[in-house]
């Protein structure tokens, strides 16, 4: 073969858009990051809004997008830090740092876009932004309507770049301190613009809604809630619903701890956990598609976990490491999710295909994930807060 | 029960080729340009841009696609199917990109993407592209900081 031939031909595939749209296409995010400083002609097809979209919709299954890691914050830790949990391949995803500020809360994760809000020295919130880890991409949101002093406001984001290349900004803010009354906010990035109360709703205070607790699947932005009932919000109709959340258990000396809430496979899932004297369990339920009930999948007992990782400390006494940190993430086959959980420092799951628990992260004999903070070892606290990093070169 | 068709696909350089027509459908392009004329198919437009070496590579790589059942197999013959060399890398990228063949376009790009992944950096990618690097150093210095992912 005529070596100089065999270069005309490379070249000819290199420097030809359309056929380097097709390649780039089908390499994974990270290596595209690294191949913005090949040429100018690459960096900008790599940059390119079209076809970062038509990349990121090329790692969708199925309709669903598969979380690269998950990334363990540290809750009351107000660092850009955080520890990575790969899913995938080994991912090294960047802090948080290149958005300047003083501290950063991670709000939610959303198919590949964070909201954050930035804090300064005194911890007082400075500012609220989207980003995109893979690429540093980041925006400073600004609001028509801001925070009131002593009134509550929430950030939600709702985006889904298989169904649409456009993102929502909801935000629900109480109209008056302790008033219980709320508005609703919807920013568009479509149209670049805001619609200012497009519902006024009022809650009760026994509703124990956990409005900075939000979950978007299938067009709809869930929030989690301690009560009876919570709320949804249809976010196309712009339309809020009801729906139920699980009775609580009655008697047999059951306290109810903690509600995880989450989605995997465009299903709403919610993990509850109940402490009975030294015994623990972890109630897993999957919200009917009609949204009519919680139906409950599975009884996990953290003593079933404590036979199989017998090294582990899963002791649910008080002060004892315990575990933290549940999060709902899709395996092979999309149906199932894994229910993972963070286990003095490793990472087990709950695969509910095999009806088995495994040990899905060991950093190594010794070698622990993510370090909680020292003055929070109650069980009653959530130790780490798990978010879905979905690795995506999608320019906003 | 369907007799399999005949499809009549003439090349550029005036080849004639028999492929089945479930063969031959699956380049989009082709699809399209066929019509349905009491259950024969006819070729509407000849097929004048595809020289005959590509054309034949494809009919070949569909007849054997479909001969192969099982999945194990069908990815090892796919996996020596495309280790081959970059220039007929191109013709087949060509021809999969015009005819629309979307699991020849898989194969041929994810060949090309082994061979870009393949490369230690940056430069080297440049050397077996021939790519020519337009940046100014300081430029490139700032790209690549901004998109490195090296903490601590």
């Amino acid at each position: 073969m005529n070596p100089k031939l065999m270069i005309s031909s490379a070249e000819k595939i290199g420097n030809n858009q359309d056929l380097l749209a097709q390649i780039l296409l089908r390499l994974p995010a990270k290596s595209l990051i690294k191949f913005k400083c090949v040429s100018k002609q690459w960096l900008s097809l790599i940059s390119n809004p079209q076809f970062c979209l038509s990349h990121t919709r090329h790692q969708g299954d199925e309709g669903f997008l598969h979380a690269t890691a998950l990334l363990l914050k540290v809750q009351y830790i107000v660092s850009p830090e955080f520890d990575v949990v790969p899913l995938k391949h080994f991912s090294q995803v960047p802090f948080f740092d290149y958005i300047s500020t003083s501290g950063l809360n991670i709000l939610q994760s959303c198919n590949g876009l964070f909201v954050c809000e930035a804090l300064d020295d005194d911890l007082n919130v400075s500012g609220y932004f989207i980003c995109n880890p893979t690429t540093k991409q980041f925006k400073k949101l600004s609001f028509l309507q801001n925070p009131i002093k002593d009134c509550e406001f929430y950030v939600s984001l709702a985006f889904d770049p298989l169904q649409s290349p456009h993102y929502k900004i909801i935000v629900v803010r109480e109209v008056l301190e302790n008033s219980f009354i709320f508005e609703l906010d919807i920013y568009a990035s479509e149209s670049d613009s805001w619609k200012i109360a497009t519902t006024i709703f009022e809650t009760k205070e026994e509703a124990c809604m956990a409005f900075e607790d939000a979950v978007f699947c299938n067009g709809k932005l869930h929030w989690n809630s301690y009560g009876n009932q919570s709320l949804y919000l249809v976010v196309e109709k712009e339309c809020l619903q009801m729906m139920p959340m699980p009775t609580k258990l009655r008697g047999n000396h059951r306290l109810e701890i903690y509600r995880y809430f989450g989605e995997s496979g465009g299903r709403l899932h919610l993990a509850v956990t109940y402490h009975a004297f030294i015994d623990l369990d972890l109630y897993v339920h999957q919200m009917a598609s009609d949204y009519s009930h919680w139906f409950l999948k599975h009884r996990l007992n953290v003593g079933d976990a404590m036979k199989v990782f017998p090294e582990l400390n899963l002791g649910c006494h008080p002060f004892t490491s315990g575990f933290s940190g549940v999060s709902f993430v899709g395996s092979e086959r999309k149906e199932e999710a894994k229910v993972v959980i963070w286990a003095d420092g490793k990472i087990i799951c709950y695969d509910f295909n095999d009806g088995a628990w495994k040990m899905m992260h060991d950093p190594g004999p010794g070698l622990k994930i993510g370090t909680p903070f020292e003055g929070f070892n109650h069980l009653h606290e959530q130790r780490f807060i798990p978010y879905k990093y979905f690795e995506s070169v999608y320019v906003f | 029960m369907l007799l399999s068709k005949n499809s009549a696909l003439e090349s550029k350089d005036n080849e004639i080729f028999e492929v089945e027509e479930s063969i031959a459908i699956q380049s989009e392009l082709i699809k399209t340009m066929t019509t349905m004329v009491n259950s024969k198919a006819y070729v509407n437009e000849r097929n004048q841009m595809v020289p005959e070496a590509r054309c034949r590579k494809q009919a070949n790589y569909h007849v054997e696609q479909n001969n192969k059942i099982v999945d194990e197999e069908l990815s090892d013959w796919e996996s020596k199917f495309f280790e081959v060399d970059m220039d007929d890398l191109h013709e087949l990228f060509m021809a999969a990109n015009y005819l629309e063949i979307e699991s020849l376009l898989n194969g041929v790009t994810k060949r090309v993407g082994d061979f870009i992944k393949a490369c230690k950096n940056v430069e080297v990618i440049r050397q077996t592209f021939g790519i020519n690097n337009d940046f100014a150093a300081q430029q490139e210095e700032e790209i690549r900081k901004l998109n490195s992912w090296n903490h601590i």
